[in-house]
C-alpha cells in the first residue's frame, strides 16, 4: 500500500547515464534516474549494489564518471558538495558526523545560515529557524546539548534536522534508519512523512524494507550498480528479480 | 654537479611509514639530529641507527601515544615542540658554529667513465639505494613490515587480525627517526653543518614526498629524483640563494596541478 | 561576564595612562608596546590558526611585507596615510596568492606548506637586493615618536581583538567552527570551505601587515631574518598555543607570557641565545600533551572541577 501519491509528476532530480568507476570496479552501471517533486523515492538493493554511490552521485558529493545530474533542469553535475546544498539539494550522511565541539542547535545554525537561499540574517533569525527544524525532529528540549551527547537515534535526527535547516527542496537520507529499533523507527518514518508534508521531496537508500514498503511513493532497485526494476513498491518488492537478488535464486 | 645533488637526494628519501599521515612528521622533526654524531666517520651509522630507534621509539611510547588520538595536527604541534626542543639543546650544547667532518675520505674521488665524482658522494648514493631496498623488502616481505602498512592504512582492521598495534607504532616511529639520524649521518660526509641544517631539508624532504604521493617508498624516491633535477637545473640560471625556492615552486606547481602528488595522479588516471 | 568587561575597561584605561604617567620608563614601554603589537598579531593569527583551525607557520610572511612595504615608501617620501593602508593591502594580496594552492591541503600538510611559504618569502626579500636592502636590511631615518606607535600598537590590539569578538558570535565564525570540525560535513551543509578559509587568512594578513608597518616605524631598522625569520613566525603559533587557541583572550595571554619570558631570559641567559626557544618547546610539548587547550582550558578545567558538575545523562534526545 503506497503511503502517499506523487504530489506532482514533475521530475525534480534526475540523473542519467550516471557511471561511477574505481579502478576496475563498475560501482554504478549507467543508471537513469529520475526524482518526481513531492514524492518518497526510496532506492534499495543488496549490499555492494552501488546504492550509496548513486547517492553521492546524485548528491554531488562525488562526481560521476561519466553522466549527468540536472536539478530543476539546471545541471548540478561536478559542482562543489556546497554549491548543491544551496541550490537546494541537502543529504545526510550514513555514519553520522555532528560538529563535536558544538551544542544540537549550534549544529542546525550552521546549517540555517549556509544553504539554500534567502537566508536568515544575523544569529537570532538563524537560531529561530534552527529551533524549527529541531521541533520538527523532537529535539529542542536538547538544544542546548554537546550534539556528542546524544544517543544514536538523536544524532540520526540531528542529521537530518541540520540538513532540514538547508531549507532544501529535495532531501537525501543514506540508511537513516540503520541501527534503530522498532521504536525509533516509527519515530523516524513519522518524521519523514512530516518533512514531506512540508514539500520536500525525499529519496531514501534503506536497507529495511519493511518500512520502505509503507512509506515510500516509488522504489527503484540497484543490483550490481545498474537499476533492473522500479515503480510501485508493493510490484517491485514482489518481482522475481528483486526478490532473487535478495535472497539468491533458491528462494525464488 | 647535477649528479651530486641527485646523490644527495637518494638519501634524504627515506620516511616514516607507518600511519601515513602524521607519524612520518617525525622524521621532519629529527633530520639534523646528525649534528649528535657528525663527528665520527663511517662507522656513525652503526651506532646511530639502533640509538635512534629507542629514542624514536621511547618518544614514540611517552609523548605521541598520547596525542594520537586527537586531531593531526596536534601530533604536529607536539613533534613542532620537540624539535624546538632539540634544536636548541643543539645550539646550547654546539653553539651556533658551523661544524664539518674532514678526513681523507671525504677528500677522495673516484673516477667513473671520465667523470670525477666525489667518494663521499657515490657512498651517499648507494646507501641510499640500499637502504631504499631495505625497506621496500621489509616492507614487503616481511610480518612486521606487513603488519606496518596494515597499521597504516586501517589502524582498527589492523587490531582485529591480531596485529599489535601499539607496539608497530613503535617500532615505525623509532624506525623513521633511525633513518633520520642515518640520513643525517650521510649527509655530515657531504656538508658542513650547524643546528639549522635540518629545517631546510625537512622542507625538502615535504615536498619530496610530496611529490611522490604519500603511500609509496618508491614514489618518494621518483619524487627525490625529480626535484634534484630540478634544482640542478635551477643552478645553472639562478643565484644560489633562490636554489632553495625552486623546490618550493615545484611543489606549489605540483599542489595546483596535481594534488595528490605525482604518484597517486599517475595511479589515478590509470584507473579511469 | 560583566566583571571581566569592567577588567579589561581598567586594564585598557591603565595602558592608556601609563605613558602620561611615567613618561620616561622607557624600557616598560617599550615592553608594553611589544605586548600590544605580539598580542594583536597572535589575535589576528589566531582567526586562521584558531577559529578555522589552519595552523600556519608561515605569519611571518605578512609581518615582513608591511614591514618592508612602509619602509619602503616612507624612505620614497610617501606619506604615512598611505603608507600604511598599503601594508595592510599588499599582504592581504598576497595570502590570497598563496591560499590558493595551499588550501589544497589538509591540516598538516597545510602547516608544514606554510613553513615552507615562509622561509620561501624570506627568501624573496633576502634577494631582491635592489628593493629591500638584501641581508643588511632597511634602515629609516625619522620616525614618528614613540609614544605614538605606543598608542597605535594599542589601539591596533584593541581592533585585532574587536575583530576577534565580532567574528566568534558572527555567521562567519559559525562557518569557521564548522570548517575546523568537520569541513566535509560542513560542504554538505552549504558551506563554501574553501573562500570560508581565504577570508579569514586574508583578514588576518592584513592586520598583521599594520602590524609590520608599525613595527618598521617603531625600530627603524628592519631586516629579512628580523621580520621573516622562523623565530618570527613560530611565536605566532606559541602565542596563541599556551593563552589558549581559539579563544579571544588565549592569544593576549599568550602574548604576556611570550614577551616576559624571553626579556628574563635573555636578561638572565645572555649566552645562550636559544634558551627561549628551549623553553617555549618544552612549554609547547607540555601544553600539548596535557592541556591543549593552553592556559584557558586549564582555567576552564579547574573551574569545572572544583564545581563538580554531574556528567551530562545520555537520555533519549
Amino acid at each position: 500500500m503506497a503511503e502517499t501519491e506523487p504530489v506532482t509528476t514533475e521530475t525534480i532530480l534526475a540523473g542519467r547515464g550516471l557511471t561511477k568507476r574505481f579502478g576496475g570496479l563498475v560501482a554504478v552501471n549507467d543508471v537513469d534516474v529520475d526524482v518526481l517533486r513531492g514524492e518518497i523515492l526510496g532506492l534499495i538493493g543488496p549490499n555492494g549494489a552501488g546504492k550509496s554511490t548513486l547517492f553521492r552521485l546524485i548528491a554531488g558529493i562525488m562526481p560521476p564518471t561519466s553522466g549527468t545530474v540536472t536539478f530543476l533542469g539546471r545541471s548540478i553535475t561536478r559542482r562543489s558538495a556546497h554549491d548543491v546544498c544551496v541550490a537546494g539539494v541537502a543529504s545526510t550522511h550514513q555514519i553520522v558526523r555532528p560538529f563535536r565541539e558544538m551544542s544540537v542547535l549550534e549544529n542546525v545554525m550552521v546549517g540555517a545560515f549556509f544553504g539554500r537561499r534567502p537566508r536568515p540574517h544575523g544569529v537570532p533569525a538563524a537560531r529561530e529557524a534552527a529551533m524549527e527544524a529541531l521541533e520538527l525532529c523532537a529535539l529542542e528540549g536538547r538544544a542546548g546539548s554537546a550534539a556528542h551527547a546524544l544517543n544514536m537515534s538523536g544524532q540520526k535526527r540531528l542529521e537530518i534536522a541540520r540538513a532540514l535547516a538547508t531549507r532544501p527542496q529535495v532531501l537525501l537520507l543514506d540508511e537513516v534508519l540503520a541501527g534503530l529499533n522498532p521504536t525509533e523507527t516509527d519515530r523516524t518514518l513519522d518524521l519523514v512523512r512530516a518533512i514531506r508534508a512540508r514539500g520536500v521531496t525525499i529519496v531514501m537508500v534503506e536497507h529495511n524494507l519493511r518500512a520502505v514498503r509503507g512509506l515510500c511513493s516509488r522504489i527503484v532497485v540497484l543490483v550490481e550498480g545498474r537499476k533492473i526494476v522500479e515503480g510501485d513498491p508493493d510490484a517491485v518488492l514482489n518481482d522475481e528479480r528483486v526478490v532473487t537478488a535478495y535472497l539468491g535464486t533458491a528462494h525464488a | 654537479m647535477s649528479y651530486g645533488l641527485a646523490l644527495i637526494y637518494g638519501v634524504l628519501k627515506v620516511i616514516n611509514l607507518a600511519n601515513a599521515g602524521f607519524l612520518m612528521l617525525g622524521a621532519y622533526v629529527t633530520w639534523w639530529l646528525f649534528t649528535t654524531f657528525g663527528l665520527h666517520p663511517l662507522l656513525a651509522p652503526l651506532v646511530i641507527v639502533p640509538l635512534f630507534f629507542v629514542v624514536g621509539w621511547g618518544l614514540e611510547r611517552t609523548l605521541v601515544r598520547r596525542v594520537l588520538g586527537a586531531e593531526p595536527i596536534i601530533s604536529l604541534l607536539l613533534l613542532f615542540g620537540v624539535w624546538l626542543v632539540v634544536q636548541s639543546l643543539a645550539y646550547v650544547i654546539w653553539t651556533g658554529d658551523s661544524r664539518s667532518i674532514e678526513t681523507p675520505f671525504i677528500e677522495a674521488t673516484v673516477n667513473l667513465g671520465g667523470i670525477q665524482l666525489a667518494l663521499p658522494r657515490v657512498y651517499a648514493f648507494l646507501m641510499g639505494i640500499v637502504v631504499l631496498v631495505a625497506l621496500q623488502l621489509f616492507l614487503t616481505r616481511t610480518y612486521l613490515g606487513r603488519a606496518i602498512r596494515a597499521t597504516a592504512q586501517d589502524r582498527d582492521a589492523a587490531r582485529l587480525v591480531g596485529v599489535d598495534v601499539d607496539r608497530v607504532m613503535g617500532i615505525a616511529f623509532g624506525i623513521g627517526i633511525a633513518l633520520a639520524g642515518l640520513g643525517g649521518s650521510l649527509l655530515s660526509l657531504l656538508f658542513s653543518f650547524t643546528p639549522d641544517f635540518g629545517h631546510e631539508l625537512s622542507l625538502k624532504s615535504f615536498c619530496i614526498v610530496v611529490l611522490g604521493g604519500l603511500d609509496s617508498i618508491v614514489g618518494v624516491a621518483f619524487g627525490s629524483i625529480v626535484l634534484s633535477l630540478a634544482e640542478a637545473f635551477g643552478v645553472r640560471y639562478m643565484p644560489a640563494s633562490l636554489q632553495n625556492l625552486i623546490s618550493f615552486v615545484v611543489l606549489v606547481v605540483v599542489l595546483i596541478a596535481m594534488p595528490k602528488g605525482i604518484v597517486g595522479t599517475l595511479r589515478a588516471m590509470r584507473r579511469g | 561576564m560583566d566583571r571581566r568587561l569592567i577588567a579589561v575597561a581598567v586594564l585598557v584605561a591603565a595602558a592608556v595612562v601609563f605613558p602620561f604617567a611615567a613618561p620616561h620608563a622607557e624600557y616598560a614601554i617599550d615592553v608594553l608596546f611589544l605586548i600590544f603589537l605580539y598580542g594583536a598579531m597572535a589575535t589576528a593569527w589566531n582567526y586562521i590558526g584558531g577559529f578555522a583551525g589552519q595552523v600556519s607557520f608561515g605569519h611571518a610572511a605578512f609581518l615582513g611585507i608591511g614591514a618592508y612595504a612602509t619602509m619602503i615608501l616612507i624612505q620614497s617620501n610617501i606619506s604615512l596615510w598611505i603608507a600604511v593602508p598599503v601594508s595592510a593591502l599588499l599582504p592581504g594580496l598576497y595570502s590570497l596568492l598563496i591560499g590558493i594552492p595551499a588550501f589544497r591541503l589538509r591540516g598538516p600538510y597545510f602547516s608544514i606548506a606554510t613553513i615552507g611559504i615562509g622561509e620561501a618569502t624570506r627568501l624573496i626579500a633576502l634577494n631582491l637586493n635592489g628593493l629591500t636592502g638584501g641581508a643588511s636590511g632597511l634602515t629609516l631615518a625619522h620616525a614618528p615618536p614613540k609614544v605614538d606607535l605606543y598608542f597605535a600598537a594599542l589601539l591596533l590590539c584593541a581592533a585585532s581583538v574587536g575583530i576577534a569578538a565580532w567574528i566568534k558570535g558572527s555567521r562567519f565564525g559559525y562557518a569557521l567552527a564548522a570548517v575546523r570540525q568537520d569541513p566535509d560535513a560542513a560542504e554538505t551543509l552549504g558551506v563554501a570551505t574553501t573562500v570560508t578559509k581565504t577570508q579569514a587568512l586574508f583578514v588576518s594578513a592584513c592586520v598583521l601587515g599594520v602590524a609590520g608597518s608599525i613595527y618598521a616605524l617603531y625600530y627603524q631598522f628592519i631586516s629579512p631574518d628580523s621580520v621573516f625569520g622562523f623565530s618570527t613566525a613560530i611565536s605566532f603559533v606559541i602565542m596563541p598555543i599556551i593563552g589558549g587557541v581559539g579563544t579571544i583572550a588565549g592569544p593576549l595571554i599568550g602574548a604576556v607570557i611570550y614577551t616576559f619570558v624571553r626579556e628574563q631570559l635573555t636578561a638572565l641567559l645572555a649566552n645562550f641565545s636559544n634558551a627561549d626557544l628551549l623553553a617555549f618547546g618544552l612549554l609547547l610539548i607540555a601544553i600539548v600533551v596535557f592541556e591543549p587547550g593552553g592556559i584557558l582550558g586549564l582555567i576552564r578545567r579547574l573551574r569545572n572541577r572544583t564545581r563538580a558538575k554531574p556528567p551530562e545523562p545520555v537520555v533519549d534526545g
